[in-house]
């Protein structure tokens, strides 16, 4: 056990986590240059893309110091805030970070929040300051900022790039010098962590664990703790570059296990793996049953695809637990399901991952939060979906989920994330200076307001140099109510939204006029209206459609104007009628793009 | 010039069997500005034309010029060449509306103009102009219309005021600095030159061209019928069915090209289902309109499906049948690219 080193690494998007870790498994050889795929530990295109990692994932190398062998594992974390259960678990796993900071933008929120979460587990926290080859670089300053963070010896703080491979050997050398070795009771009855699980078609699921006492050996009878499943260890093995089969995994050391599981929903990351037949006394703690955060109805573009859309969402579930859904039905858009997501960021990957590897287009409806409203007997009701919320005459009270924001930002825009987080009702708790010109922001707000074109004006305020991150609060009374939209008198549920009472008129009134853009004008006239109860609080009107017609039609115009009217059919096709009105696609999510 | 016209007297001889025919119906020089094409020019190009294709007795022979070029004498070598129908850009009477959109000619201009057309013996002439621009009030179309209907002239093509993308027009009204068009008064613009055809027992045959009975356009009438056509010089459409390809728009590469003996164009092959596209897209703005067997014979729908859509249309008031014959009405040539997105496949 004293060969092995546990590390994970916390750092913000974008401050080259995955290029760093690529020139790790380069530098122990676990991979060659030609198999470096550009950032190996991303594999998911999604991830890829975007330039995050969305699921963590794990991987061993082997590396020799002083004429001593090592067995390092790495276990990646994913970096977005949706994701934070996931990364705790991760962190729980291991002895030590890297604390990657991008020497030219210093610590991010979601960095300090990550590393607290490392500090609270006792790791070793190896503080690296990277792409220092950059020349907008600034490391004096943000070695600063380490120091006043950690607390630690300026001279502990490793300079490195990814890009060039300088100090690479440098962060080698303190994995095995300065994180600890794993301790644990090598003989214990098997107690194993799992912190990530994927999805293999031909295998079923592959659950990644890291095995705090005794082994897990292959054929082992092992239980699931908190899920109170049992299964056979078909095939254990540890991660390297692919799956490599062992006959057991020692205490120590990361592995996998397959044992049949087909669906991700039967593997919860945080679970104890036992043995079945002489158990552990109690599981590992930490363990939470993941809840989503955000909900939002997902339709098909084409009703005809509802099937379609089903087999697809199961297929999703399949390895990604931690969506869930259910049908729903809606006057507007038929036959569709109420999702719940970790977070938006999960939302937009689901949405993108049924498009890319689905081929499925489909409406999202506006993403709600989940509500608990109470009725006038003291009943109360989950409401996941604005038009469950009964009237106002028969609902007592409705409670929305708080949390506590942090921001971390440049002290010349505090003034502006002030207003915008007053602006979505937040609460100022404390404001601290991380640093002469770095300031880190308390609130106490609704998540309801976050998922309402938060992230982008915050970004765009603070020219990007504010970060974002959120701890669950609880449950807070709020004066809530649902804002409908009517069109030519008929409701469309689709677009009914729970808001805070003090923000329907205003916000009723922008919903009217951006509908007023995105719904195309037709032979009628048509009236759009915003209402609250039955009150009507605001009205546009679109005119009807006088002239629809082109005026030359020569020999240049022909081919043109063809695939001008295609285009426009093929729109026509994917609008959803509401009593006599159409509705483009675009107008379900309207209320997300008010500022644009 | 002389380049250029080289260039497409070099594309004229090496296309002449394109259209798998020689015989010519009509020759029309448009697009751009070719009366400022010198005449010695035009009539070189016309001699061609003539030594290479087969010109029908009679054939139509426009050239589309502006109010300001049409001198007497310049007409009287027009003539001497074969040019026998005028197509003139009036767009407008309004001095307001010329000077918005950076017309050289006055109303003056374009009053005389048709005068001198006539005297030196074009019989033929249509007037192009535009309504429903924010400048034109009620009154000065109606003024307008008046004059053109007497004015001698046997045809009109009016176009309403379209704002394109990226162009001057559309930068203007987006910053705010113009009105908007506005489709309330280009659909009242539009109703007046419909009874002014009626009244004066014109053919409206085509949603923006109407003439004297007799009289209709036959160069633009062939291109909603399906026939072939050839397009000569930078940025010409070409048309067989099946087939359709345009030049180069650069004057520069096409010239150089055409030095080389080499065409340059794009071309697209035309499915069956654009075919279909095409010929509704067209035919419903003629007065033929379309006609259901022909629809049908493209294999491509059934009776009912046809049924369904026209008797919506038609129970909108926005087409009526004759025979087998859909035309629109004035309602629906007002709504037309509408319908026809939704008849289309």
């Amino acid at each position: 056990m004293e060969q092995i080193r546990n590390f994970c690494i916390i750092a913000h998007i974008d401050h080259g986590k995955s290029t760093l870790a690529d020139r790790l498994l380069e530098y122990t050889k676990t991979i060659d240059k030609r198999q470096q795929q550009a950032q190996v530990l991303d594999d998911m295109d999604l991830e890829r893309e975007r330039g995050i990692t969305i699921k963590s994932h794990a991987i061993q190398m082997n590396y020799t110091l002083d004429g001593k062998p090592y067995v390092l594992n790495l276990i990646d974390t994913p970096g977005h805030v949706d994701f934070s259960y996931e990364v705790s678990r991760s962190i729980a796993a291991c002895e030590g970070a890297l604390l990657i900071v991008d020497a030219s933008q210093g610590i991010e929120a979601q960095t300090i929040s990550n590393l607290f979460m490392a500090l609270e587990h006792g790791l070793e926290i190896i503080p690296v300051l990277n792409k220092i080859d950059l020349p907008g670089a600034m490391p004096e300053e943000v070695k600063d900022e380490i120091v006043d963070l950690l607390g630690v010896d300026r001279d502990l703080i490793i300079p490195a790039s990814g890009k060039t491979g300088e100090g690479v050997f440098d962060i080698l050398r303190a994995i095995v010098e300065r994180v600890p070795a794993p301790k644990g009771n090598a003989n214990g009855p098997t107690k194993a962590l799992i912190f990530d699980s994927v999805f293999n078609p031909f295998r079923g699921i592959i659950a990644y664990y890291r095995v705090m006492d005794g082994k897990i050996k292959k054929g082992q009878h092992v239980k699931f703790m908190n899920m109170g499943t049992d299964y056979h260890a078909d095939e254990v093995g540890i991660l390297k570059l692919d799956l490599s089969p062992r006959d057991e995994v020692k205490a120590g050391d990361v592995g996998y296990i397959i044992s049949g599981i087909k669906e991700a929903r039967e593997v919860k990351v945080g679970d104890t793996i036992t043995d079945f037949d002489n158990p552990a006394g109690e599981s590992i703690k930490g363990f939470e049953d993941v809840k989503p955060m955000v909900f939002a109805g997902i339709y098909p573009v084409d009703t005809e695809d509802y099937e379609e859309l089903r087999e697809s969402m199961l297929k999703l579930q399949l390895n990604d637990a931690s969506i869930v859904f259910e049908p729903e039905s809606s006057a507007a858009l038929g036959f569709g399901f109420r999702c719940g997501f970790l977070g938006m960021l999960h939302l937009e990957i689901i949405q993108e991952r049924l498009e890319r590897e689905f081929g499925i287009t489909v409406i999202t409806t506006v993403p709600n939060v989940s509500y608990k409203a109470y009725d006038t007997k003291d009943q109360m009701v989950i409401v996941n979906n604005p038009t469950d919320l009964l009237p106002p005459e028969q609902t007592k009270f409705v409670e929305e989920p708080f949390i506590t924001a942090t921001i971390i930002t440049k002290s010349e825009y505090v003034g502006s994330v002030m207003s915008l987080c007053m602006d979505k009702r937040g609460i100022l708790k404390n404001q601290v200076y991380l640093t002469a010109d770095r300031i880190e922001i308390t609130f106490e707000m609704p998540l309801a307001e976050i998922v309402f074109d938060f992230y982008d004006r915050l970004k765009t305020i603070s020219r990007g140099y504010a970060s974002f991150d959120y701890q669950p609060l609880g449950y807070k009374e709020s004066k809530l109510v649902k804002l409908d939209i009517l069109l030519n008198g008929k409701p469309v549920d689709a677009l009914s939204a729970i808001i805070h009472r003090d923000n329907a008129y205003d916000l009723g009134k922008k919903i009217c006029k951006k509908l007023k853009d995105l719904i195309p004008k037709q032979q009628f006239e048509i009236a759009i209206q915003a209402g609250v109860g039955a009150k009507i609080i605001a009205r546009e009107t679109i005119s009807a459609l006088r002239k629809d017609v082109t005026a030359k039609c020569y020999g240049g115009d022909i081919s043109r104007k063809r695939k001008l009217l295609e285009k426009q059919k093929a729109g026509k096709k994917r609008m959803r009628q509401v009593g006599n009105v159409e509705i483009p696609q675009s107008a379900f999510m309207a209320v997300l793009k008010l500022n644009e | 010039m002389e380049p250029l016209l080289q260039a497409m007297r070099k594309e004229l001889e090496t296309e002449k069997d394109f259209m798998g025919t020689r015989r010519l119906e009509s020759v029309y020089f448009g697009g751009g500005t070719p009366s400022l094409l010198p005449a010695e020019g035009l009539d070189q190009l016309l001699q061609d034309v003539n030594q290479w294709f087969d010109v029908v007795p009679g054939a139509e022979i426009t050239l589309e010029s502006n109010p300001e070029d049409l001198e007497p004498e310049k007409m009287l070598t027009w003539k001497r060449s074969g040019i026998n129908r005028l197509s003139i850009g009036v767009q407008s009477l309004g001095e307001e509306d010329l000077n918005h959109m950076h017309r050289n000619h006055t109303a003056a201009d374009s009053l005389g103009a048709v005068d001198r057309a006539l005297e030196a013996g074009f019989s033929s002439v249509n007037l192009d102009l535009i309504f429903g621009s924010p400048w034109l009030t009620d009154a000065l179309w109606e003024e307008t219309l008046d004059w053109a209907f007497h004015s001698g002239a046997d045809h009109i093509s009016a176009y309403a005021l379209t704002v394109e993308p990226k162009t001057f027009l559309n930068k203007k009204i987006a910053k705010g600095e113009w009105p908007e068009v506005n489709d309330k008064r280009q659909s009242e613009q539009y109703r007046k030159l419909y009874r002014y055809a009626e009244e004066h027992g014109w053919d409206f045959y085509e949603i923006s061209n109407l003439s004297k009975p007799g009289h209709r356009a036959v160069h633009n009438s062939n291109y909603w019928k399906n026939r072939p056509y050839l397009g000569i010089g930078p940025s010409a459409h070409s048309y067989i069915p099946g087939l359709r390809r345009w030049n180069v728009s650069d004057n520069r590469k096409y010239t150089l090209a055409w030095q080389e003996l080499q065409p340059c164009f794009t071309q697209e092959v035309l499915e069956n289902r654009d075919m279909y596209n095409e010929y509704l897209l067209t035919r419903i703005r003629t007065t033929e309109g379309v006609d259901l067997p022909e629809l049908l014979a493209f294999g491509l729908t059934d009776a009912a499906t046809l049924e369904e859509l026209i008797g919506r249309a038609e129970s909108q008031g926005l087409v009526i049948r004759q025979g087998t014959r859909c035309t629109l009405t004035l309602e629906g040539r007002l709504l037309a690219d509408g319908i026809t997105a939704d008849w289309m496949l």
